[in-house]
Parts: C-alpha cells; sequence; structure tokens
C-alpha cells in the first residue's frame, strides 16, 4: 500500500473505537429514518369491502381479515363498504360476531353503496355509524329456508334424518331460533336508534336512504368518504392513512348465489352447490334479500318485504 | 476468530445497538395483539334465543255414534292436503261406525251424485271454482239436513320467474269459494292471517281461541292454524288470538277463523286435518267436535240433492240440479225436488 489515504483508512479501521464511533454515527443517521417507517404505519384507517353474497368461503375470508385488523395496533379504525343482499345465515352470523368484536375495541362506521339487506345488514348493526346515500337499501331482517326439491337420497342411512332432511317442526323451531337472534340482535345494536317497533323490524321491512334514517337502520346519510372521516374522528387520528382491503375473493370460494343486483327489482338465484358441499343437496338457511328463483310470493299480496311507498 | 471478523462484528453490533436505543429514544415501540374478547352478543344467549318443537299430543276421538252415517272427504280442490295426510282423521270415523269415502273428483260423476248418497261433506281446499251446479247441489244439500265443514286455504301465490318480480297470477280467481260462500252468506278474507307476536314458532302459525259458547269448541283451549285466513258471517266460534294481522291490508283486528251457520261450518284453514298439525295444541279436539258435528245430522230426504248424472257441469248431463234448486241467500226452507237417476 504506497498511498497514504489507503494506510490511514486500514489503520483506522484496526481501532474499536473508531469502528465503534462509525457505527454510532450510521445508527443515529438511520434511527430517524426507522422511527419514520414506523410512524408511517401508525395510524391507519381501513376499508374493508364486503361487496359480494355472503357465503361461508367468503365470509371466512373477510373474518381472517377482521380480527388482522383487530390485532394490529396501527388501525386505529376500520370502515365496511357493503354491498350485499346477504347470503349463507351461518356465514352472516359469523361475520357480525367477528365484527361486534371489533367494535368493541375500535371505532367501526359503515358505508352501504347499493344494499347492505338481510344479512349483508346483520354485518352493519355492529358498526358505531352507519352511512346510507339515497338510494342505498337496508334492512330485511329475517331468515329463509332453501330445502331440497328431491325426496329423500336413496341408500341406506343410520336414522331417519341422516339423509340431510329434519321434520317440519324441527324446520320451523330452527328458522325461528335463527330470527330470534337476528331481530335481538337488531334491537340490541340499534335499539336506542330505531323509530319502528320490534314487529317492523320482524316483518323484514327494508327501508331506502332517508327513510331508512328516519327509521332508524341508518344515522346518516353520506358515502365512503364520510364514514372514514367519521371513523378517523371517532379514533381520534388527525393525520392518517387510509388503505383498502377486498378480503372475499369470489374465486376463491364455491358462489352460493348469483345476483342481478340490489335494487327493490333484484332477483338471486340459489345454486345446487352451496358451501362447497357439490353433489350434496340439503336444507340450508339464509338470510337474503331478493326471490329465489322459482320461489313463490306467498299468496299473491302485493306487500311482500317490498319497499313501501308512503 | 481472526481480527478482521471480530471488528465486522462489533462494528455489526454497534450499529443494531445504535438503531435500536435511537428508535426507542423516538417513542417506538411494540405491544401485543389483545386477546380474543367476547363478542357479547347477548341476542345469541337470551333465555328464549332457542325456538322449541311445539309438543304434538293427544289423540282424536268422537263422542258421536257415527253408525251407518257416509261421509265424503274431498281433497281434490286442496293444493296441499291429501287422502294420505287425513288419515287420521278417516279411521277415527271408520272406528265410531262411518262410512268414509273419498271424492271421486275426476271420475266423471259430478259432486251431485256423490252428496246424493252422503250424510255429511267435508271440502278441503279451494285451489279451483267450484262449478255452479255443484254450489246447487251442496246447498240443496245442506238444507236437506246434511252437514258440511268447508275448509279454505290460502291461496298459492305467483311463481316468480328469473329476471323479476312479475310472476303469472294463480289461475282461477283470487277467492274461487266465494260463489259458493254468499250462497250461506259467507265470504273469506283474501291474502292470509299472520301474528308476529303471539304464534308458534312461525308468523304464519297463529293461534285461535273460542269465541263465544259453540259446541265446536268445547274443550279447546287453544289451536294452531297454519296459514289461515279469516271467516266472515255467521256465528263466530273461533278467532284468532291479540295480533293477528291480515297480509293483504295490514290491519290488526280480530279475525274469525271458524264460523257456523245451519248445517255448515267453515273454516279459515285446511291444515288443521292435516297430520302434520293434527295434534299441535288442542287442534284434535276441534277436529273432533267437527266430525261430532259431521255425523250428528238427519238428512232427509236421503237421496238429497240428487243425481246430477255424468259431467257435473252447470246444465249439463240429465238430471242436473244445478237450475232451480236450493235457495238464495242462506234460507233453508226450500226443499228440492230430487230427481230420479
Amino acid at each position: 500500500m504506497d498511498n497514504q489515504i489507503d494506510e490511514y483508512v486500514a489503520t483506522a479501521l484496526q481501532s474499536y473505537t473508531v469502528l465503534a464511533i462509525v457505527a454510532l454515527l450510521i445508527g443515529a443517521a438511520v434511527a430517524p429514518y426507522a422511527v419514520a417507517v414506523a410512524e408511517s404505519n401508525q395510524n391507519h384507517v381501513v376499508v374493508v369491502s364486503i361487496d359480494e353474497p355472503i357465503t361461508e368461503g367468503s365470509a371466512e375470508q373477510t373474518v381472517q381479515e377482521i380480527r388482522a385488523l383487530r390485532n394490529n395496533d396501527s388501525v386505529k379504525a376500520v370502515v365496511l363498504d357493503i354491498n350485499t343482499p346477504g347470503g349463507s345465515a351461518p356465514a352472516s352470523e359469523s361475520m357480525y360476531m367477528s365484527i361486534k368484536r371489533l367494535s368493541n375495541e375500535k371505532p367501526v362506521y359503515t358505508s352501504v353503496g347499493g344494499a347492505a339487506a338481510s344479512g349483508g345488514y346483520y354485518a352493519a348493526i355492529p358498526s358505531d355509524g352507519i352511512f346510507v346515500t339515497p338510494g342505498s337499501l337496508v334492512g330485511s331482517v329475517g331468515v329463509r329456508g332453501a330445502v331440497p326439491s328431491s325426496g329423500l337420497p336413496s341408500g341406506v342411512t343410520t336414522g331417519p334424518d341422516k339423509a340431510g332432511q329434519m321434520t317440519q317442526d324441527e324446520y320451523y323451531a330452527a328458522i325461528e331460533s335463527m330470527r330470534r337472534a337476528f331481530v335481538g340482535s337488531v334491537m340490541q345494536e340499534r335499539g336506542d336508534n330505531l323509530t319502528v317497533p320490534r314487529e317492523t323490524v320482524a316483518e323484514a321491512t327494508v327501508f331506502v336512504g332517508g327513510r331508512a334514517v328516519e327509521a332508524g337502520y341508518a344515522d346518516e346519510l353520506g358515502n365512503t368518504e364520510d364514514a372514514i372521516a367519521a371513523a378517523a374522528d371517532d379514533a381520534g387520528v388527525s393525520n392518517y392513512q387510509v388503505s383498502y382491503r377486498d378480503p372475499a375473493d369470489p374465486t376463491q370460494s364455491l358462489s352460493l348465489l348469483t345476483s342481478n343486483g340490489t335494487d327493490a327489482n333484484s332477483t338471486a338465484t340459489a345454486e345446487e352447490s352451496a358451501s362447497g358441499n357439490s353433489g350434496v343437496d340439503r336444507i340450508r338457511f339464509l338470510m337474503l334479500y331478493g326471490t329465489l328463483e322459482n320461489e313463490q310470493t306467498p299468496y299473491n299480496d302485493t306487500a311482500q318485504g317490498g319497499v313501501r311507498d308512503e | 476468530m481472526s481480527s478482521a471478523a471480530k471488528r465486522a462484528g462489533v462494528f455489526v453490533g454497534v450499529l443494531v445497538l445504535a438503531v435500536v436505543v435511537g428508535s426507542l429514544a423516538y417513542g417506538v415501540g411494540g405491544q401485543s395483539a389483545p386477546a380474543t374478547n367476547d363478542a357479547d352478543a347477548s341476542a345469541f344467549n337470551t333465555g328464549d334465543s332457542v325456538a322449541e318443537v311445539p309438543d304434538e299430543s293427544g289423540e282424536l276421538t268422537m263422542s258421536e255414534d257415527a253408525e251407518g252415517q257416509v261421509v265424503v272427504i274431498d281433497t281434490t280442490y286442496s293444493s296441499s292436503v291429501t287422502p294420505e295426510t287425513v288419515t287420521p282423521m278417516a279411521n277415527t270415523l271408520t272406528e265410531n261406525g262411518a262410512e268414509v269415502r273419498f271424492s271421486s273428483g275426476g271420475s266423471g260423476f259430478g259432486l251431485n251424485s256423490t252428496l246424493s248418497e252422503a250424510d255429511a261433506y267435508i271440502l278441503i281446499g279451494a285451489s279451483r271454482t267450484i262449478p255452479e251446479s255443484d254450489i246447487a247441489g251442496m246447498q240443496a244439500f245442506t238444507d236437506a239436513g246434511g252437514r258440511v265443514v268447508l275448509l279454505n286455504e290460502p291461496q298459492g301465490g305467483s311463481t316468480v320467474s328469473l329476471g323479476g318480480l312479475l310472476g303469472s297470477a294463480a289461475a282461477g280467481s283470487p277467492n274461487p269459494l266465494l260463489p259458493l260462500t254468499n250462497e250461506y252468506g259467507l265470504s273469506y278474507d283474501n291474502g292470509y292471517l299472520y301474528n308476529m307476536g303471539d304464534n308458534s314458532n312461525n308468523y304464519r302459525n297463529v293461534y285461535a281461541t273460542p269465541s263465544g259458547d259453540s259446541s265446536l269448541t268445547e274443550g279447546v283451549d287453544r289451536v294452531v292454524l297454519h296459514e289461515s285466513v279469516g271467516v266472515n258471517g255467521g256465528q263466530a266460534a273461533l278467532t284468532a288470538t291479540e295480533g293477528t294481522t291480515q297480509s293483504t291490508t295490514r290491519r290488526s283486528e280480530t279475525y274469525p277463523v271458524l264460523t257456523r251457520t245451519g248445517n255448515l261450518v267453515a273454516v279459515g284453514d285446511s291444515s288443521i286435518m292435516d297430520q302434520e298439525w293434527l295434534y299441535r295444541a288442542d287442534n284434535e279436539v276441534l277436529v273432533g267436535n267437527l266430525l261430532d258435528f259431521l255425523v250428528s245430522g238427519d238428512k232427509s230426504p236421503e237421496d238429497a240433492p240428487g243425481s246430477s248424472g255424468f259431467g257435473g257441469r252447470p246444465g249439463t248431463g240429465t238430471g242436473d240440479t244445478g237450475t232451480g234448486t236450493g235457495s238464495v241467500g242462506g234460507s233453508d226452507e226450500t226443499t228440492p225436488t230430487p230427481i230420479a237417476p
């Protein structure tokens, strides 16, 4: 080494003191950036989309996302962007419980797109606030059963109900139990806001826009941005980042339903292969707004859960 | 370990220490994830959150002697009740001496021919309009002392096609029994009755209790009606409980569901005869009373209303009694002229 500078550097690097000083200097320079990176994740308001018919598969993905958000300290508030007519009853119940857990710990606000109906409304009710636009539809609090059209499958079973059926009395009792839980949950979550009696809720009435606010099914007219602002305000954060999540991948779960929209004239068709049980026809319980294909509207009644004109 | 490696280790160690200490000095700290809390879904756990399967008990019995009585059960107008599902009722009648016949709907003989050999007639359902000749025959039958129990059921709705809520209307008139019940001063309401608060596990399974004093409701405390309609006119013996609402009007009033006028009893529900609902609440007691009513008549002339021959259509066949017999407006003074078959 005939270069003097190189010699000085080589000598300096032989010294632990010099090395420590250099490391400290670098560390001091890096630390603020590390803090900045960490702080960039400190205040998040996360918007979670629930914009598909609720199946066991979609609900499971949403529940996992909700749990992750609940356990993430950087997430200060959550906004649910709901546009669904509902779907599977147990899946809707699961989502309700998951979102209720979240709302016990963090502000949760809901923005309703086209509809938060039936199971979709079930998911919304634990929210601290529900925003609707004048055209949003909410409500349809109730349960319906979908019974296989075919008779008992052939083959030997170990009991009279092993073929997937149940007695009519058990069927009614099962639906009634779900109804009580659903209506009871709505009364528990929205009871102070509701201006309509329990019977009206149980009739599965739907409300649109301003009437939904009047009835207490929703809190304010507004869209997702209003819900984000309200959620952040509730969380007490002024500087925050907004993240968007769409946890349910429709291609990853067998669809229970296909919907032609969620307006008052929408229809939904139930596919035979529900909940991933392809080839198995069984009784299913649905929290779904709309009319199933080939379903009979009872007794030519003109007011079967439709939107009421006043 | 070489001295170069030692020096490198010292350098990295100090660097990491510096970053961590510096970061902590800036106030960054992690917290453990919160434990899963209780969802507190109290509506899932209230005392009455689980609906119980209703008790089905009791026996269908009769107190009247039905020996020699011919009872015709007609389920051809029903969309849900079949001869098989009314087996308990048929068996009870038979055990008490009655001869039970099921209507020969579609066999070519009209109702009048059937009634001329019967003492009592049970008409279940109203899926289609009853021909005028049959209405006249029934009226002649009751005028002669024959007993009739008429059990209506709500009309089936329209089937909804994919793509909209507009479906094809149910076949027939909205209230097919109206021409018949009008002759007795009765009418059935449209739609169906429901009760959101007081029901048997479903809003359309309404309760009804006796009103007034009638042998038809003796021993009956409460019955369960599945998809029933209100009945107007006559002497009401059974009314739906408070809070019962009519689907078409959404009005909550007092709705009679069983009424009697002379030898005819009109019930707003056909399910009580069905074995699925027969043993709910006191339904079997009510049905037993109805069977007693049916076999207690004294028909004279015995062959009233006379045979209508074949077809049973108004104005067709020989000996048709569809015209000029019976009475209008519920009067039971006129006796039809029997016509030899």
